[in-house]
């Protein structure tokens, strides 16, 4: 269990990888997934200049 | 290909953001029965003065969605005796513009009329010789992202007044190409080691054809002036595993840019083609023990 930091409601651990991009339920603010033992979100970045392929 | 005899992973794939592409290679290596690790980017710390544990992989693939990081990671894994896909002067290279121009340009690759200028009384000069339209583009950067068709004089100097403004040294390279009247496509090649193993073709109406802009996919028939072009990109980059955005144009097809993380999500179905899995087996083609 964790905490989304745009609204603090819940986000239930569903078994999520590192890295995945799930949307709170509550707010639907895009997260990432940066921990997962235990679940760790944060705000997920906005595209920066130098990503792609 | 060859057939690991061992269950310790000698291949890890380093991420930073999990898109499908990640998801549809790590699926492949189960489908592949080939042992695989996950390195999530952002846990990552080095310290150079230690052994490393990545050391323990013979080849890493390199997925970041952030060009800088998989640079860096690329010249750290390489530095430590490992295989990565890609070599971080394959990434160096494809992940600047102007440094794939020269790279083509060496090898004698056709690519559109290119030219780069550091001022803007320059680059004006260069843009009148070129003609109206032209297209300018950071030399960073990827999805059609800040790329500009530019009609005339009015409109160049309103981008680079825009670019004055944004400011850091990437905006200070002025980098233009000339526009090609292209018939509503491009066409995008997977080239994996020395083979061109697919090709799609990208429809737009709109001049911009990146799928990542709602260009869509369908399976482009491999033919013998594509595959003789895109391997001359690829070995001009360095090889490895990349895909090539090539253009028809009246003097042939012509080489627009070389990507180093491919991503291929919507052109499995079109091509038929199990790409992530033909990245796999390559990579385990470059394992060295067993």
């Amino acid at each position: 269990m964790a905490n989304c930091p745009e609204c603090d409601a819940q986000v239930e651990d569903n078994g999520y990888e590192l890295g995945e991009l799930i949307i709170c339920e509550d707010c639907g603010s895009e997260l990432e997934v940066i921990g997962t033992n235990p679940l760790e979100v944060d705000l997920a970045p906005m595209e920066d200049e130098d990503w792609g392929e | 290909m060859m057939t690991l005899t061992t269950e310790t992973p000698r291949i890890a794939v380093v991420y930073d953001r999990l898109r499908p592409e990640e998801r549809m290679l790590f699926e492949a290596f189960e489908r592949e029965k080939v042992p695989f690790d996950q390195l999530y980017a952002p846990h990552i710390a080095v310290d150079f003065s230690q052994d490393q544990s990545f050391s323990s992989y013979d080849v890493i693939i390199e997925r970041c969605v952030s060009q800088t990081r998989g640079l860096e990671l690329s010249r750290i894994f390489t530095a430590y005796g490992v295989t990565c896909i890609n070599h971080p002067n394959v990434i160096e290279t494809c992940g600047d513009k102007l440094a794939t121009n020269a790279a083509l340009a060496q090898w004698k690759v056709p690519a559109p009329r290119t030219g780069v200028a550091f001022e803007s009384e320059a680059i004006l000069s260069l843009c009148e010789t070129f003609g109206y339209p032209i297209v300018m583009k950071p030399v960073v950067g990827s999805w059609g992202r800040m790329v500009s068709k530019l009609n005339d004089r009015d409109a160049v100097e309103a981008v680079l007044e825009h670019k004055e403004t944004l400011g850091g040294p990437a905006h200070k390279i002025l980098y233009i190409q000339e526009y090609v009247r292209k018939p509503g496509r491009d066409i995008r090649t997977f080239v994996v080691g020395d083979e061109v193993i697919a090709a799609i073709y990208r429809n737009s109406e709109h001049w911009i054809t990146n799928t990542a802009r709602g260009g869509s996919a369908t399976n482009c028939p491999l033919y013998d002036e594509l595959v003789e072009v895109t391997l001359g990109a690829a070995k001009a980059v360095g090889g490895g595993v990349v895909a090539v955005d090539l253009v028809e144009s009246e003097r042939g097809l012509l080489v627009v840019e070389v990507n180093h993380t491919m991503e291929f999500r919507n052109s499995v179905t079109t091509t038929g083609v199990d790409i992530p899995a033909r990245v796999v087996q390559y990579a385990a083609s470059l394992v060295v023990r067993t």
